[in-house]
């Protein structure tokens, strides 16, 4: 499980969503820090200082011009750390004054978890930049177990300390009853739902289920998003019945569960249908950097008579959206057919469509259709052997590097 | 798109990725609070029917009672909630230190205190006095403090 779990971890993943997630946490941290109130803090007598973990370095609250130079600090330096600026200095400069921010209200006799999610997110992100060394597509993977740790810890938590009781007793109501008492007016959805035994019971399921299940977002990515708009609406209602704000907690999970460049690359699809088929031509797509790949293209556009294909270099920004996001190991591992329709062929399966755009290549279409098993084997052998066919040909040898070739095309 | 990640992952990353996350699994599952490391523990503890409490009071010149107005003391102070729960386990000089900060705060806001009291109470959530829990059920006195006693 460690093997397979540190495989996935160490997996390379897209700079773009690496960059996104940059930008959310520290611009969150930037936002945070502005507007979180902690100069307020400033002036609290000794007498009710409750200091936490690294705060019990310090005698009593800080002064109010402390807090606020490290606040003006964070700020900027987040910023800068959020447009991928500044290096180590800003990046290093906006987690360490967060820290201290944040513990600031955790020094007032209670632990306060909003700030927690978001400071421990931004570790990876933070240590990327810091180690600077090799692929940082592990700062996302790590970021989101952080995230789905959290509320799966949650969860055990409940089990550990109430068990099923949490579920099955009237526990929910309770909490309901007390919060709404607590609260300067009564909470009428807060009481709604506590004078509902059976209500109660069902969202007190639907929470603990909710926190238990939340790795299944690393096993199954596409689940994701679903398990950010379930944290949502969690924290919405505990907001809109308990008056306990979440906010921060819940745009961590937005932020860093939700592959946003790939939603981006699907909305430009949605807005744009196919975009970069023009007429009914297909696009086919090719590796520029490889010789053997020009070359081969070249005859193809040659037998091509009737124009029915499109060429684009695998290295156009524009092939992102063609593709639909496809890893990028996937990508770089094969040509690809994009079909007028929008229908994506990689490898061997793309013979049989291209075959049949092109003139006479009907039989070649049949046979390739028939024996797909063959015609994978045979685009990966000449795949696997491009550099070697590049001197054949007399083209430029592939610069790709042919293990990784290999791997994604076998 | 660029991809990350060709390039092989170092072991220095590969150390640092393992020691955070056993850091953070570790906290998670004791159940460990070295913040920002914690054990998320959020209403973990079954809540039941019966409920307890400390409730401060002020007591004015003529011994007249009224609940401590936490909400109207500067931002400074937030935490006072938090404070009176853990009162009764400070030495009494410990409390009439924190019963002392809370009457200065309240003479700034034009509240005038004697002398602060403390009391546990005990009540039923199911006893509703409308959309309100109903008066607690039992009222004991814990200690007075400020305004010289402790």
């Amino acid at each position: 499980v460690i093997a397979r779990l540190e495989g996935w971890v160490f997996a390379p993943g897209p700079r773009a969503r690496l960059a996104f997630v940059r930008a959310g946490l520290f611009g969150l941290i930037a936002v945070r820090a502005a507007t979180g109130g902690f100069a307020d803090l400033a002036g609290q007598p000794d007498a009710l200082w409750r200091p936490r973990s690294f705060m019990h370095l310090l005698p009593s609250m800080p002064p109010r011009p402390v807090i606020v130079g490290v606040q003006v600090t964070v700020v900027l330096a987040a910023f800068v750390a959020a447009a991928g600026r500044g290096g180590r200095v800003a990046t290093s400069l906006a987690w360490v004054g967060a820290a201290f921010l944040f513990a600031l209200p955790n020094s007032l006799g209670k632990v306060v978890h909003n700030d927690v999610l978001l400071l421990l997110a931004t570790v990876p992100i933070v240590a990327a930049t810091l180690l600077r060394k090799g692929g940082d597509g592990w700062a996302v993977r790590t970021a989101m177990v952080v995230v789905a740790g959290a509320y799966f810890f949650a969860g055990v938590a409940k089990l550990t300390h109430a068990g099923p009781a949490w579920v099955l007793s009237d526990n929910l109501r309770w909490v309901l009853y007390a919060s709404s008492d607590a609260q300067g007016q009564a909470n009428s959805l807060a009481l709604f739902i506590a004078d509902r035994p059976m209500l109660a019971h069902l969202l007190a399921a639907a929470t603990l289920g909710l926190e238990l299940a939340f790795p299944l977002a690393l096993i199954r990515p596409r689940l994701a998003p679903m398990f950010a708009v379930g944290a949502v609406a969690l924290h919405a209602g505990i907001r809109a019945t308990m008056g306990l704000d979440y906010s921060v907690q819940a745009l961590v999970v937005v932020v860093v569960m939700v592959d946003w460049p790939a939603v981006a690359r699907a909305a430009v699809r949605v807005r744009v249908p196919y975009a970069g088929v023009v007429g009914e031509r297909a696009v086919l797509l090719y590796d520029e950097d490889c010789g053997f790949c020009r070359w081969a293209m070249s005859k193809l556009l040659a037998w091509d008579r009737r124009e029915a294909l499109r060429p684009m270099a695998l290295q156009d920004p524009e092939a992102d959206v063609l593709l639909d996001g496809m890893p990028e190991d996937r990508k770089m591992g094969s040509w690809h057919l994009v079909t007028a329709d929008g229908a994506i062929s990689s490898g061997g399966d793309a013979a049989a469509p291209l075959a049949r755009l092109l003139p006479g290549g009907a039989p070649i279409a049949f046979v390739a259709r028939t024996f797909p098993g063959l015609t994978r084997a045979a685009y990966g052998l000449v795949s696997r052997n491009r550099t070697r066919l590049a001197g054949v040909v007399g083209e430029q040898a592939c610069r790709v590097d042919p293990k990784r070739v290999r791997a994604t095309t076998d | 798109v660029e991809a990350t990640g060709e390039v092989a992952v170092p072991r220095s990353v590969r150390t640092f990725v393992r020691v955070f996350l056993v850091a953070f699994v570790v906290a998670g599952l004791l159940g460990i609070e070295a913040w920002p490391l914690t054990g998320f523990r959020l209403f973990a503890n079954v809540r039941t029917d019966r409920q307890e409490a400390m409730q401060a009071v002020v007591v004015g010149r003529d011994g007249s009672e009224s609940a401590l107005p936490f909400w109207r003391l500067p931002p400074a102070y937030r935490g006072s909630v938090q404070v009176l729960k853990g009162l009764d386990g400070l030495p009494a000089a410990g409390r009439a230190r924190v019963c002392s900060a809370w009457t200065d705060a309240l003479g700034e806001v034009g509240v005038e205190a004697a002398s602060i009291r403390v009391y546990r109470l005990s009540w039923l959530l199911s006893e509703r006095d409308g959309d309100r829990a109903a008066d607690a059920r039992d009222r004991e006195v814990l200690f007075d403090c400020g305004g010289g006693s402790a």
